[in-house]
């Protein structure tokens, strides 16, 4: 894993100098080295955290006679395939890496290359041949990729800051994606929080030609029609789906030159792929877990004992209230966004412990809830999908009470708020019927903008986005591809994900987010994932024989932190927020109603353990929010890290030979 | 909705309940999980039914609602 940057300027040559600082500024993605090409139009920028090929695989890579190349992050597991079939069209090879198949690739496919892609990736192409800039981005967000552009000028990187080490690019929170943010918990790429820097789609790749940038899809999230899934019989599935995981494991597990551990969560995701590895590999295994000192959170018991089965040498860090607020500030500056949760923090953490124990890279779990039905808000949906189909029946209305223990004890007492809830905009012809609760739920947070930031347009419905042929879907495929366009690659792979382990140093692989469990996920009946309201029931019966009932038949236990309660201690907000939250740092970052902040801020010290979700996350927006305004605008000065890039350094400098 | 796959659902239902001696699946949720996977949309009177005989009355309701 890797930090990639670059700028592409029609009117003057690059400067060395931005593209140095960029690349100090992604030194926590790549401590192992960097490397830059000068070009007469253009700069690329590296620094790499090698796992392949450590003597050959410094980046910037060029082709055989230097036309084409290549700054990379991520990994594609299937090169050595791909390697294979370009030296059989004549290529020639001077390194083992993922990073050179690139450039032969774009050479020998062009565009298509990317489809032929099996893995999790950020890249930029510098075609001298046509003066051309292609960014690429994986098919699901695992790997981040942000641009400016603007008068000639295209800046791109793997973070934010990096790109504000160009001096062009503008430092300005926008409405917009504070509006996107305070409706489904994250912006929707091309959006970002910031005014004039936009993150490439996933699934996409651009171009940018004499001052244009075109932007398309290289491919997209698809789902058959309903009752017309290829794959209909459930036992034929689970073995299919079985082999798939454990070969995309394996891939990941196998294609390193250094070890690779596994997170444990005591939840079924990364209890399979862990499982997955243990049934191919006797290597030694590393697992890592996260514990936390609030009991409600903690789920070290089920960690200990997939741990055990395994026989893994297993490590943990325990994470307290106290620990989420301090190392708080640190998790803004690398999620480079609001976060209406502390979740990310504790993942901070962890990583910091696997990259304490020696290791670079980790499988784990992420992409099951997505791709297999897991999440309680498909569950939800059913239900209410259930009850819309006549809301005046008092037996539908029962169903609700399946969806939690708590409610199936007081039969017929579901609480009144649980009953308003679930019927929020109980529309059936609504496609974002499984979403609308959470949205209004968040859009609740929006009470508490300034004046200013309330009167920038509201985000468009993201309802509206969905592809064409989606009300054939099944609604189950709906609900997921809304969760694959916003939650996933926003949160789930960015502010939990990419974001907290690039933090340390850490890669991340992915076996459920494997291009072809991906595809074989998307064909399955929706039945097969959601059973009734039993989630992920293929994955569990695919792997029934391989984790111990006491996780196979546990019910799903979200993966949650203490939020506001971890800023309070004895009643006061932790030291470094103070700041952040007077009246004056409020109204001075326009965002929220300081009248508004301050009667927060009192409530909750006054109850910290007792606040409602809702003022959970405002209490988060609020904090969130304040510091990135502060470190990456108001105060910049006060936070600034100017790290140089990481040694041993390439240096390329094409700005002498002909354009 | 065709035949196949009405059997084929009713199938794994009705396997599903087997393996795990009735327990695993309120009628309710019974119901959720035949309306999805079929396009049914069961009565008031038809859930009453589910909840009081259970599996024994699958595919009669199936071919009943198909029916109707």
């Amino acid at each position: 894993m890797c930090g990639v940057c670059g700028v592409v300027d029609d009117a003057s040559p690059p400067e060395l100098t931005v593209i140095l600082a960029m690349m100090g500024q992604l030194a926590h993605r790549g401590p192992d080295g960097s490397g830059y090409l000068l070009d007469h139009r253009a700069a690329l920028g590296h620094t790499r955290l090698s796992l392949i090929d450590f003597a050959g695989g410094a980046q910037p890579i060029g082709n055989e006679d230097g036309s084409v190349w290549v700054t990379f992050n991520g990994e594609i597991f299937n090169y050595i395939e791909l390697s294979a079939e370009l030296r059989a069209l004549g290529h020639r090879f001077v390194t083992r890496t993922d990073t050179e198949m690139i450039v032969h690739a774009w050479e020998a496919w062009g565009e298509d290359c990317f489809g032929r892609f099996n893995g999790q990736w950020a890249l930029g192409i510098w075609d001298r041949r046509t003066g051309r800039l292609i960014l690429s981005r994986d098919r699901l967000g695992v790997r981040p990729l942000f641009y400016h552009s603007r008068n000639g000028r295209l800046t791109f990187a793997s973070e934010i800051k990096a790109l504000f080490a160009d001096p062009s690019v503008p430092r300005e929170l926008d409405p917009h994606g504070l509006d996107q943010i305070l409706t489904y918990w994250t912006t929707v790429a091309p959006q970002t929080p910031f005014a004039g820097v936009q993150q490439l789609p996933p699934g996409h790749v651009a171009t940018f030609e004499q001052g244009v940038l075109q932007v398309e899809p290289y491919w997209q999230i698809e789902f058959p029609q309903r009752g017309l899934e290829p794959h209909q019989d459930l036992a034929t599935n689970a073995a299919e789906l079985r082999e798939l995981l454990v070969e995309a494991t394996r891939l990941r597990f196998q294609r390193s030159d250094f070890p690779v551990g596994a997170y444990l969560s005591g939840g079924i995701d990364s209890s399979v792929t862990a499982a997955a590895i243990r049934h191919f590999s006797d290597a030694d295994l590393h697992t890592f877990s996260v514990r936390f000192t609030d009991a409600e959170f903690d789920e070290g018991r089920e960690q200990r004992l997939m741990a055990d089965r395994l026989g893994t040498h297993h490590e943990e860090v325990t994470v307290s209230r106290a620990d989420i607020a301090e190392v708080f500030p640190e998790v803004i500056w690398h999620a480079e966004s609001p976060i209406l949760r502390s979740a990310p923090a504790p993942l901070f953490l962890l990583s910091r412990l696997v990259r304490s124990a020696g290791y670079k890279v980790v499988v784990t779990g992420e992409g099951s809830d997505e791709i297999l039905g897991g999440y309680d808000l498909y569950r939800e949906a059913r239900v209410r999908e259930f009850w819309a189909r006549d809301p005046e029946s008092e037996l539908r209305g029962r169903a609700i009470e399946l969806l939690y223990p708590w409610m199936a004890r007081h039969p017929g007492q579901a609480p009144a708020f649980a009953r308003s809830f679930f019927t929020q905009d109980l529309n059936q012809r609504d496609p974002a019927l499984s979403h609308r609760p959470r949205w209004n739920t968040t859009a609740a947070l929006k009470s508490m903008l300034s004046a200013t930031m309330r009167d920038a347009a509201p985000a468009p419905d993201l309802a509206d986005a969905l592809p064409n042929g989606h009300a054939g879907w099944d609604p189950l495929a709906r609900a997921q591809w809304l969760e694959m366009t916003t939650l996933l690659p926003g949160y789930i792979l960015a502010s939990q994900g990419d974001r907290m382990l690039m933090a340390n140093s850490v890669e991340g692989r992915f076996p459920f987010l494997d291009r072809d469990v991906v595809a074989f996920a998307n064909e399955l009946p929706a039945r097969h994932k959601l059973f009734g309201l039993d989630e992920k029931f293929i994955l569990k019966r695919a792997f029934a024989d391989l984790l111990p009932p006491e996780i196979l038949n546990r019910p799903k236990q979200p993966y949650r932190a203490p939020d506001a309660a971890s800023f309070f201690a004895d009643g006061r907000l932790t030291s470094w927020a103070d700041d952040l939250v007077t009246p004056d740092a409020v109204r001075s970052a326009g965002v929220f109603d300081a009248g508004q902040v301050s009667g927060l801020v009192a409530k909750a010290a006054g109850r910290s353990d007792r606040l409602g979700n809702t003022d959970n996350m405002r209490l988060l927006a609020v904090l969130s929010t304040q510091l990135l305004h502060s470190q990456y605008i108001a105060d910049r000065n006060r936070w600034l890290v100017e790290p140089r890039p990481p040694q041993p350094m390439l240096k390329i400098d094409l700005t002498s030979t002909t354009k | 909705m065709t035949f196949s796959l009405d059997a084929r659902v009713l199938s794994e239902v009705e396997e599903h309940l087997r393996s795990t001696g009735d327990r695993a699946l309120d009628p309710l949720q019974l119901a959720i999980l035949l309306e999805d996977s079929l396009g049914l949309s069961l009565s008031d009177q038809q859930l009453r039914r589910l909840s009081s005989e259970g599996r024994a009355v699958l595919r009669d309701l199936v071919a009943g609602t198909a029916a109707n």
